[in-house]
């Protein structure tokens, strides 16, 4: 079905009557701050909607498409993903924490301080698409890339793979200035041409991965309960 | 005998196995499953090769190509589905050119993505280290001759001397201008003979300062 403009109220009928979206196409459509836990979004296309704020936590989304829509601190936590496209989307602040995604592509994106910790992301590629301070503790990326065609790489800075898994994964000309590797397991990556001042590599485990000489991957101090507060 | 550990050392292979069970051993085995069936997925399954070719384009039958989110650029989904679906007229607006794409509109093509300049200047061309002939020097104009006697006089002196002696010998003083000919203009060399004294180049020069400066602040703006 087709919801356009001003057609919230049967957008959010179907939703509840199909538990999701099914085959539908929601253009121009306001769902700021919906409830949908646990809901499916199966071969729907959203564009220029907004679903800023809305919970949407152990969704099941496949073959999504989503097109200039704002997903500001959306809750997608606990969410299944598979072949998903977001595109010239608003993430920032999104929580996809333990998001489990396979085949995603975010293309000319803002996800700044988007969360996805402890996520499973397989063939992902993030174009164009800021990252900045992203946090993606303890996550395992397999098949992941990260570039900019305008910036020459991706802007990773302080973003946080704090104890992650990232397995085949290209950070080519990425800016990853003050970005946290620390315990952060490394097999296969590409750090070529990637802007590495003030990262923090302590603790992680290059297997196949070629860092820039002097490096320190000496084991972190052990925290501190002052320093989590 | 060789100490085995001083082998292991040595075979950067068997040093990176070390290293990846040293990674794995500290992992659940929860962890390890949920990793093994992510990656045998990936590269046995589904045969995906490693990240930094993930932008060449599948063959448009193959099974890969029906499921390559997040594989392939968005410029090699726009020229895989191009290929595909020959003569549609959305995707005939796309323009694709390497990893920047532009739409066609009744205004004139939008870029979509940004177009990047190559930062690095445009190489010299070949022999480019030749002053370019605007630049009147000794060895490259026939025009200004008279600007530098040293030059005429070392050619007069030739041209006494050489009635006995053969062609080449004055050769020198043309043999240079020659050179840089092919680079420029065809209008320009294009002139017989030592013209010097001719009025056009004499009231050009006079000109040029005013001209120059008109034309620099059209370039401006």
């Amino acid at each position: 079905m087709e919801f356009t403009r001003n057609q919230e109220s049967l957008a959010l009928s179907r939703f509840r009557e199909v538990g999701g979206f099914r085959g539908d196409r929601l253009t121009d459509v306001a769902l700021r701050g919906m409830h949908g836990t646990g809901c499916r979004v199966d071969e729907t296309v959203l564009e220029r909607c907004d679903l800023a704020e809305a919970d949407l936590s152990g969704a099941g989304v496949t073959a999504a498409t989503f097109v200039s829509t704002n997903l500001r601190a959306v809750r997608l936590g606990g969410a299944r993903a598979s072949r998903v496209e977001v595109y010239y989307c608003e993430l920032n602040e999104a929580d996809l924490s333990g998001i489990a995604a396979r085949r995603l592509r975010v293309h000319g994106s803002q996800a700044m301080n988007v969360k996805l910790d402890g996520a499973r992301l397989t063939v992902a590629r993030f174009e164009e698409t800021a990252l900045i301070r992203a946090s993606f503790r303890a996550a395992t990326l397999v098949h992941v890339s990260f570039s900019d065609t305008r910036m020459g790489g991706a802007p990773l800075d302080r973003a946080t793979f704090e104890g992650a898994r990232l397995v085949d994964c290209s950070f080519r000309g990425a800016n990853l200035r003050g970005a946290v590797f620390r315990g952060a397991m490394i097999v296969g990556c590409d750090f070529d041409d990637a802007l590495l001042e003030g990262a923090d590599f302590r603790g992680a485990m290059p297997v196949g991965t070629t860092l820039p000489p002097g490096t320190d991957l000496s084991p972190p101090p052990p925290p501190s309960m002052a320093g989590e507060f | 005998m060789a100490d085995p550990s001083e082998t292991a050392a040595a075979d950067p292979a068997e040093e990176s196995a070390h290293a990846l069970r040293a990674s794995l051993s500290v992992m659940d085995r929860e962890e390890l499953v949920e990793l093994g069936v992510q990656l045998l997925q990936t590269y046995v399954v589904e045969g995906l090769g490693p990240v930094g070719r993930g932008g060449e384009l599948p063959a448009p039958n193959s099974a890969r190509a029906v499921d390559s989110v997040g594989e392939e650029t968005f410029a090699g989904l726009l020229r895989r589905l191009k290929a595909e679906r020959r003569g549609d007229p959305i995707l005939e607006k796309f323009i694709v050119n390497g990893e920047h794409i532009q739409v066609r509109t009744p205004m004139g093509n939008v870029d979509v993505t940004e177009y990047r300049r190559p930062t690095a200047p445009a190489p010299a061309p070949v022999g480019g280290g030749a002053p370019r002939q605007s630049v009147p020097t000794p060895s490259d104009s026939i025009y200004n001759r008279s600007l530098y006697p040293q030059a005429d006089r070392g050619a007069a002196q030739e041209r006494s001397r050489g009635a006995s002696e053969p062609q080449p010998a004055a050769a020198p003083s043309r043999a240079a201008p020659a050179a840089p000919r092919p680079a420029a203009p065809p209008s320009e060399p294009a002139r017989p003979g030592p013209g010097p004294a001719s009025p056009a180049p004499q009231k050009d020069a006079k000109d040029e300062p005013a001209q120059d400066k008109r034309f620099r602040l059209i370039e401006l703006d």
